[in-house]
């Protein structure tokens, strides 16, 4: 397996590895839209939508989704999450969405993401496109676009550091879970 | 019978000493130096730590019968009162029917007397129905066995009418028992009107409430130059008034409750309905006001004001629940924490309950003297303890002071001799 | 952050921090509102009781609508206060009301305290519609939310509250909340209509309308009832109108920017006018459409961030 990207030269490589392969399967731009799971989703879709905007020279809406309130463990924690908004500045009816997350893990918060994304209108498909794949899954999703598939024992998280700005991606971290 | 070893407490012969009393057909027949000689053959208690008291005079309680036995029976409220060492219960007239006729007295005294338990004196009513228009046919009740008249519970609205009732009671020696409420003042008012009262939402009842009514009750005696007694008061400012007029050579006597004497308006603030009582608890500094006005002979007496509700009753809401808590077997308690609380002379408060109220009825007791009626309560200084529900002989457990801890307790008590209370 | 409350009973329960983390969540909760579908799934298989004992239209329907678009199940009971004074007690209504297991129950009631007891006693959560004269939290809630959301700011703002203070549990969780906050807070009332006390509270207090209308940023006036003229607080409308009432006059002298609440139902003619209530200062109806968000984030927090058991 090979080495997961820890600073930005090599999640650039990455991303720049899942824009093209973006580029192959996804003719019709005129209908795409991306959407990033806040927070790491968010990064990730906005850095590829600044790529591909580049490379095919057309706008790519791109839109950030807060999951909070469609999670199914809300009663299970003691901590409340706090709630930010969703900003989708474009109709998602018809759309071809990228669902852009950072982690697949258990597949519970890309559920959430969907019923949220099918509250606010009607698709015409949604694809899913993940930084890393840990494995681990308690539903049955898989991810269309995949930067890495790697292998974590389970109190490991691994998690998108963002740069000053916030607007690209300074490096990633493996760090323990608080137990 | 002898009792024998106690450290006798009468404020009316200002005695405390240590003595042995013997007594014979209900009345005191001797009070001996300790070691004298004592008759032989005759039942002894031992006395050897405890304090030798005469029965407490408790002159304002409801017992609430005939008309509202789910609160409190004469049976009932008599073992209680006994269990707090109270022989002598002077009961309002706020039954139902209201005692405001002899057939109403004479009841109460058959019921009590067929129990045998304490002194039930039934106090009749000032005016019919307790609604300040028509005078009660007082002389009839005094000869059934009232020994005062009051509406308590509710003020007698009208001047005119309180004045012709002053003079009228006094035609046959009644004294008159006075609750100083202006009504258009209290008005919904269920706690003491302040910040407090902002506070919780809950509406107020002013101190002038009960100031202006005891200023006015106050101006009618000194015109009618008939003695009133006021009782309940709960305010600084009501002590005062009573001071100038005692200054003045008014015939006005006074009582408030242990309550006021220990709680301020600050418990209320849990919407305990334990702590709803009219007057209202009041002010810290009312409540010092009182306790220095105990200190300083203005306040005459100290009387529970037991008042039984149903617990149903007292689950509703602050706004409206009843009135009202009970007392009977906090009262001694009570005054045995002012007396550590307050340095206040133990033998001072006793008066209060004992010789001041005896003397403002004109009863025979109060007192331990040679050939006074053996009313005797017998009270270990000693044990502290905590009131539980369980203890509460009353029907109703509507205390605040469920939880408290307490020192001291009673061990005895005897009416004419007979020993109607003893602590397991 | 752990949210700390089960229960939502009073605004002074609540610290300055938790009173801006509700107000700031709203906002994500008021985005809600605006989709064409207004519903995410977060409570769902939740059951929420609204148990109204007193007249009340906007606040029920505020809440019942909060509960829905987090999809909760809701179920509403009205009925008056009086038929507690005899017969079965409120605790007994209550009691019956938790042994169908609900996650929350909301309250308005007619008289102080049952809120507090009801928490105190029961293991659901419960929210404070308006208990007597006591608090109306929810309500200082989106007045808050209102109010910075308009200017941005709570801080400094210099808020007039008018009318039957005495009796308004409104004026007293507005009170409470604004001083947390930072606001100022100016009282405007005829002395019968003040509160015993009021000068403990850490206002201004003000008879005279005119000089704070020119001060104020916000000009809150409340419902005043045609019972206080039975009480001899005012002598009728007329004059209360006159002397208290918000008209056009009286808009006319308010300052650049300031804006006008009411909490509602209003007496229009009496304490505020057709000019003022539907003016362009008026954020009467943007309270009422903040309502349902703070509420939303309050059932929120009472019944997501709360339950124990990780």
């Amino acid at each position: 397996m090979a080495e997961i990207p820890r600073d930005s030269v090599q999640v650039q490589a990455m991303l720049r590895k899942l824009a093209d392969e973006l580029l192959d399967s996804l003719k019709a731009w005129d209908t795409v839209a991306f959407i990033g799971i806040r927070t790491g989703g968010d990064l990730i879709a906005r850095s590829l939508v600044r790529l591909l905007e580049e490379r095919t020279g057309k706008r790519v809406p791109v839109g950030v989704l807060d999951i909070t309130l469609y999670r199914d463990d809300i009663t299970r924690r003691r901590a409340y999450p706090e709630v930010k908004s969703t900003d989708i500045p474009f109709a998602v009816d018809g759309k071809d969405i990228i669902l852009v997350d950072d982690v697949l893990h258990t597949g519970r918060s890309i559920r959430a993401a969907i019923d949220h994304i099918v509250d606010l209108g009607r698709p015409g498909r949604i694809f899913l496109l993940v930084m890393f794949d840990r494995g681990g899954r308690e539903l049955p999703i898989q991810a269309d676009f995949t930067g890495m598939k790697i292998s974590l024992p389970d109190e490991k998280v691994i998690k998108l550091e963002p740069d000053a700005g916030k607007e690209s991606i300074a490096g990633v971290i493996i760090s323990e879970v608080k137990r | 019978m002898v009792i024998k070893g106690g450290r006798i407490i009468d404020p009316a012969n200002n005695r405390d000493d240590f003595a042995d009393i013997t007594v014979r057909n209900g009345r005191i027949q001797e009070i001996l130096p300790p070691g004298a000689a004592l008759p032989s053959g005759e039942e002894v208690i031992d006395a050897t730590g405890h304090w030798v008291l005469p029965g407490l005079i408790d002159m304002h309680a409801h017992l609430r019968e005939p008309g509202y036995e789910y609160k409190e029976d004469i049976t009932s409220g008599s073992l209680a009162a006994a269990a707090g060492g109270i022989t002598t219960v002077v009961c309002m007239a706020n039954t139902e029917p209201v005692n405001d006729n002899a057939a109403v007295t004479q009841y109460i005294i058959r019921k009590a007397s067929s129990i045998g338990l304490v002194r039930v004196l039934p106090v009749g009513a000032i005016t019919k129905g307790l609604k300040g228009k028509e005078l009660s046919e007082m002389g009839l009740m005094k000869q059934a066995g009232i020994v005062a008249v009051s509406d308590d519970g509710r003020p007698v609205e009208s001047a005119a009418v309180m004045l012709r009732a002053l003079e009228y009671a006094d035609t046959f020696s009644l004294p008159v028992i006075l609750h100083c409420e202006d009504r258009a003042l209290s008005a919904k008012g269920v706690m003491n009107e302040g910040a407090l009262s902002s506070r919780l939402g809950l509406a107020g009842i002013p101190a002038i409430a009960e100031e202006t009514m005891v200023s006015r009750d106050v101006l009618i005696a000194q015109y009618a130059g008939v003695p009133v007694h006021i009782t309940h008061i709960s305010t600084r400012g009501s002590l005062e008034i009573i001071r100038g007029a005692k200054q003045q050579g008014i015939r006005v006597t006074c009582d408030t409750t242990p309550h006021h004497l220990v709680l301020t308006e600050d418990s209320v603030g849990t919407y305990d309905t334990n702590y709803k009582m009219n007057p209202p608890l009041r002010h810290e500094d009312d409540r010092h006001a009182l306790v220095e006005g105990i200190r300083m002979n203005l306040v005459d007496c100290i009387a529970t004001d037991h008042a039984p509700h149903a617990g149903d009753e007292k689950a509703l809401d602050f706004d409206l629940a009843p009135f009202g808590i009970i007392g009977f077997q906090t009262l001694l308690p009570l005054l045995m924490k002012i007396h550590l609380e307050h340095d206040i002379d133990f033998s001072q408060l006793l008066a209060c309950v004992t010789k001041n109220p005896a003397k403002i009825l004109g009863l025979d007791g109060g007192a331990l003297g040679q050939g006074s009626m053996a009313d005797i309560t017998i009270f270990d200084p000693g044990p502290t303890w905590t009131l539980t529900e369980e203890m509460i002989l009353s029907k109703s457990k509507n205390s605040p002071f469920l939880g408290w801890t307490f020192n001291g307790r009673v061990v005895r008590t005897m009416v004419e001799g007979r020993t109607v209370f003893v602590s397991d | 952050m752990n949210w700390p409350h089960k229960d939502i009973v009073a605004i002074a329960d609540l610290s300055r921090e938790e009173i801006y983390t509700i107000l700031d969540m709203s906002t994500s909760f008021k985005e809600i509102s605006k989709r064409d579908i207004k519903k995410v799934p977060t409570l769902r298989g939740k059951t929420v009781v609204l148990l109204f004992y007193e007249a009340s239209t906007r606040t029920r329907l505020s809440f019942e609508l909060a509960a829905k678009r987090l999809s909760a199940d809701t179920t509403a009971l009205s009925a008056s206060g009086s038929s507690f004074q005899k017969g079965e007690t409120i605790m007994d209504a209550a009691f019956n009301v938790m042994a169908m297991a609900p996650d929350c129950i909301v309250i308005r009631y007619p008289y102080a305290g049952l809120p507090r007891k009801l928490a105190r006693e029961l293991p659901c959560s419960i929210i404070n519609a308006g208990d007597g004269t006591h608090e109306h939290p929810t309500q200082a809630l989106l007045d808050m939310y209102s109010m910075r959301e308009h200017f941005g700011t709570l801080e400094g703002l210099q808020v007039a509250i008018v009318g039957d203070i005495a009796h308004s549990r409104v004026a007293r969780s507005n009170v409470y909340g604004l001083q947390k906050v930072g606001a100022h807070v100016t009282v405007v009332a005829p002395k019968t209509l003040l509160p015993p006390g009021v000068r403990t509270w850490g206002v201004d207090v003000s008879c005279d309308f005119d000089p704070v209308i020119q001060e104020a940023d916000v000009i809150m006036m409340l419902r005043v009832q045609r019972e206080r003229i039975d009480e001899q607080c005012f002598p009728d409308e007329r004059e209360y109108a006159y002397f208290y009432g918000l008209n056009k006059r009286r808009v006319d002298m308010m300052k650049p920017g300031a804006v006008i609440m009411h909490p509602g139902p209003m007496n229009r003619g009496v304490e505020i006018t057709h000019d003022a209530a539907d003016g362009n200062r008026s954020i009467i109806l943007n309270q009422v459409e903040n309502g349902v968000a703070v509420r939303m984030t309050l059932l929120y927090l009472s019944l997501g961030g709360n339950v124990n058991g990780d």
